[in-house]
């Protein structure tokens, strides 16, 4: 963009894209369901921060331009700001046409969610009957053009400044969005009336909203980030200290999951409980996937393999066989029967690669089912009634099952930490190495003497076990389980919270499994943002996008990886400086 | 000259791909500390004579003999494991590995290894890969990704190195640094088998060299003899109608 003039066919583009996203967003319902809850009181519901988010994002997109090497940057200028209006304008028009739209005519046939209510909801109006559509309208075009210059204003300010004043709002969403933990956590400590003056109906009060937007400011201002303070205070050069200081760090680590269960309460330690079977079957794929380049789309079959082993053994109501043992007893039997099935599934498929063994994995996902499922092994699994009456996890004073969620959090913690070390001791061995070289390249890693068809099997049979493991867990945890429990959407939520964490990374994966299903809630148990309930899918969808065209190393790419990355980039500007001194002495001599 | 005890040979080799004959009664023997080279145009089997003598593809009839052991049908980590690596077509790094990373798997069948002094031998004789060895491979250019190729082969202590066509892909004044390497190798006591498009080039620094066209061996003889050849001065090294 030329200082003065700007590309007006990008400007329509982009505001069009705007209210595109603004319509379709209405259009799902998202608006309307989103309006009961408040972000900040009585200012802003989460309904509208769906609904207006991408509009500041479209008015910075038209005035960034790609500054090439060679290239002169453009002055910033107010024109910024008036492409951003521009766009809002666009996007607020294209809102406005779609409202009269909806108001006139009654397309709830076709499209269920547009009701008079979804009118008024963006109207503004408190009378469903009769929206003051007017007005409304102007409102929602002044909003779209005031946010779409604030976006393109973005551009006049510093690239600091700028991250901090997006951490101011996103500060306040977070704190708002939180709420259950921090209000939990607030309780705990006894103090409700500190809750109480903070929060209202599960919103910030506006005192509150910017005294965390100034701190957020601040806090995203700040050159240290808090999590490299860890990785800073391990980082000493003497081995003999690094070892006291990994020890304090780990001790700490468990302090605070020991204490998190009852802290949090139960609902959130039900959630974490959740967080930590994902997490553990998302280790347990990674290293199928991200170690060892294997696409596993059937990996919900081991776990119900582990599920179903643990009701068998367990259950007083297993159809087949009922030794009612105790569900510890249960474990190494899920392991060897978790490896089997790894065996069963990985020696026909061991030739395939890519596509291909993606679809046929998929298959076997989908027989292990069925065959659950299935009227003709009823006997032994009990059908489409599943087991029910799965005791628990007897400990010497209670039996902990789902109605003690703060136990069985402690068991999902032991469980992750085993697959976190298992991922981390492989990752660095032999068979490790064997796998990184067979992922980047089969043939070569064949030739380099690397028995393809063992590190194949035993990548399989790792991720069997953990997921195996998680089963066992999982079918204590609920007391009973049906074929539909293990549909393919979880095989598909793990490999996407391994995608979207990092592939091949450890933390990576902790991190995607959090904020998946943590914060959202997994394919049919609730998160955090239990609002997003019927749109969770769609917002998997949209972070999955977003992952691949942004970031697709994941949110947390591996850190040796891009250390090592960094420190070839200084080395090679050295190597490059150094051979170009070379040349110019050379050229004197000569 | 006395012939040379031989290390690898095939014995009347076929290879079918379905119902596509290959590789008909190849007879090939390679003695201990020789270099001989494998010369052919495309489609001509070359390829498929290294993935026969690596296991990846087994003979229909005939057999590969590896220091008088019967080493096809086996599968190729025991083939790679008794002392046979290739440096394949095209280097193929793993180019998302690091170059010690890279010549760590060249050693993976020598886990006990101690590797710093294969570290030190690779890098005398290429001072560059010392300089790039924290770096991802895929970053170097081709002539430093030739060096970490041959340098990863030698990890494993080959007694037969095979190379695949060492000079595609790279500039000529490379190529000629490239078949230097390969000699110096040879000379240190390695037995090189050569596949190349490249005759003159091979030729000039090998022992013995085989001609394969369209799955049969036509020519074989020694190196000075080959070149001398007209028959296959006219077919190979591009002189047209000969001297």
């Amino acid at each position: 963009m030329t200082n003065g003039v700007f590309d007006l066919r990008k400007v329509i583009r982009a505001g069009l894209i705007a209210g595109l996203v603004m319509i379709f967003t209405s259009a799902i319902g998202m608006v309307e369901d989103f309006d009961g809850r408040q972000i900040v009181d009585q200012l802003l519901s989460l309904g509208f921060l769906a609904l207006f988010w991408f509009v500041p994002r479209a008015g910075y997109s038209v005035g960034s331009e790609e500054v090439l090497e060679g290239m002169e940057a453009h002055d910033k200028s107010t024109t910024n700001v008036v492409a951003g209006a521009l766009v809002g304008l666009v996007a607020g028009l294209s809102l406005s046409v779609f409202v009269i739209i909806t108001n006139a005519l009654d397309l709830r046939d076709v499209f269920t969610r547009l009701s008079p209510k979804l009118v008024a909801v963006l109207t503004f109006s408190d009378n469903v009957a009769d929206p003051n559509l007017v007005t409304g309208i102007l409102i929602l075009i002044a909003i779209s053009v005031l946010l779409g210059a604030i976006g393109g204003a973005l551009h006049l300010v510093s690239d600091r400044l700028r991250k901090q004043i997006v951490w101011a709002v996103l500060g306040v969403v977070v704190a708002a969005l939180l709420e259950d933990v921090f209000a939990q956590i607030l309780r705990t400590f006894g103090l409700t009336s500190v809750v109480r003056s903070v929060y209202r109906n599960g919103a910030l009060r506006i005192a509150p909203a910017v005294v965390v937007s100034v701190a957020s400011f601040f806090i995203a201002g700040r050159k240290q980030r808090g999590g490299s303070a860890v990785r800073k205070y391990l980082a000493v050069a003497d081995p003999k200290e690094r070892t006291k200081r990994s020890v304090i760090v780990a001790a700490v680590a468990l302090a605070i999951i020991a204490v998190a269960p009852w802290v949090l309460g139960s609902l959130l330690s039900e959630i974490l409980a959740t967080t930590g079977i994902f997490l553990l079957m998302g280790l347990g794929l990674n290293i199928v996937v991200g170690f060892a380049g294997l696409l596993d789309l059937g990996y919900v079959a081991f776990f119900a393999v582990g599920a179903y082993t643990s009701a068998i053994l367990t259950s007083p109501l297993s159809p087949f066989w009922s030794p009612e043992w105790p569900w510890w007893y249960t474990l190494p039997i899920v392991v060897v029967v978790s490896m089997l099935a790894g065996l069963f599934v990985g020696t026909p498929v061991i030739r395939l690669r890519g596509d291909y063994l993606a679809i046929v994995t998929l298959g076997f996902g989908e027989i292990v089912r069925i065959v659950f499922l299935s009227d003709a092994a009823s006997g032994v699994f009990g059908g489409a009634g599943g087991i029910r009456n799965i005791p628990g996890i007897p400990l010497g004073f209670d039996t902990v099952s789902g109605s003690d969620p703060q136990y069985i959090m402690y068991f999902a913690a032991a469980l992750v930490i085993l697959a976190a070390w298992v991922s981390y001791a492989l990752l660095n061995s032999r068979v490790g190495r064997a796998w990184t070289a067979m992922r980047e390249d089969e043939s070569v890693a064949e030739v380099m003497g690397i028995n393809t068809v063992t590190a194949k099997l035993s990548a399989f049979i790792v991720g069997a076990v953990l997921a195996g493991l998680g089963g066992a867990l999982f079918s204590a945890k609920l007391g009973s389980i049906f074929p539909t429990s293990f549909e393919l959407l979880i095989s598909i939520v793990i490999l996407v919270v391994v995608i979207v964490g990092g592939m091949g990374n450890i933390v990576g994966v902790a991190a995607g499994a959090v904020v998946l299903i943590g914060v959202l809630g997994g394919p049919r148990q609730p998160g955090l943002l239990q609002e997003f309930g019927e749109f969770k899918l769609l917002i998997y969808g949209v972070i999955l996008i977003y992952m691949m065209l942004k970031r697709p190393e994941g949110l947390i790419p591996n850190v040796r990886r891009s250390r090592e990355l960094h420190h070839d980039e200084m080395s090679q500007d050295a190597w490059l400086k150094a051979q170009s001194e070379s040349d110019d002495t050379e050229g004197a001599t000569a | 000259m006395s012939t040379p005890e031989v290390v690898l040979e095939f014995r009347n080799v076929n290879t079918h791909y379905g119902p596509v004959h290959v590789l008909k009664d190849v007879n090939i023997s390679i003695g201990a500390g020789q270099m001989v080279c494998l010369l052919g145009g495309n489609a001509s089997g070359k390829t498929t004579t290294l993935k026969t003598i690596l296991g990846m593809v087994v003979p229909t009839t005939g057999e590969v003999v590896l220091d008088g052991q019967v080493i096809s049908g086996l599968p190729t980590a025991e083939i790679v494991g008794r002392g046979i690596s290739m440096v394949p077509e095209n280097r193929r790094l793993f180019k998302r590995m690091t170059v010690r990373e890279n010549l760590e798997i060249g050693a993976y069948l020598r886990p006990d290894a101690n590797l710093e002094a294969d570290y030190e031998h690779i890098f005398s004789m290429f001072p560059r890969v010392k300089e790039r060895l924290n770096q991802k491979a895929g970053t170097l250019s081709g002539g430093e990704q030739q060096m970490v190729a041959v340098g990863r082969a030698l990890m494993a202590h080959p007694k037969v190195l095979l190379m695949d066509e060492p000079s595609m892909g790279l500039a000529p004044l490379l190529v000629a640094q490239n078949f230097e390497i390969i000699r110096q190798i040879n000379e240190a006591g390695t037995t090189v088998f050569v596949v190349e498009q490249n005759a003159n080039m091979a030729l000039s620094i090998a022992d013995h060299g085989y001609v394969l066209q369209t799955g049969q061996i036509v020519l074989s003889d020694t190196a000075d003899a080959l070149l001398a050849n007209p028959q296959m001065r006219e077919a190979y090294l591009g002189e047209v109608g000969g001297p």
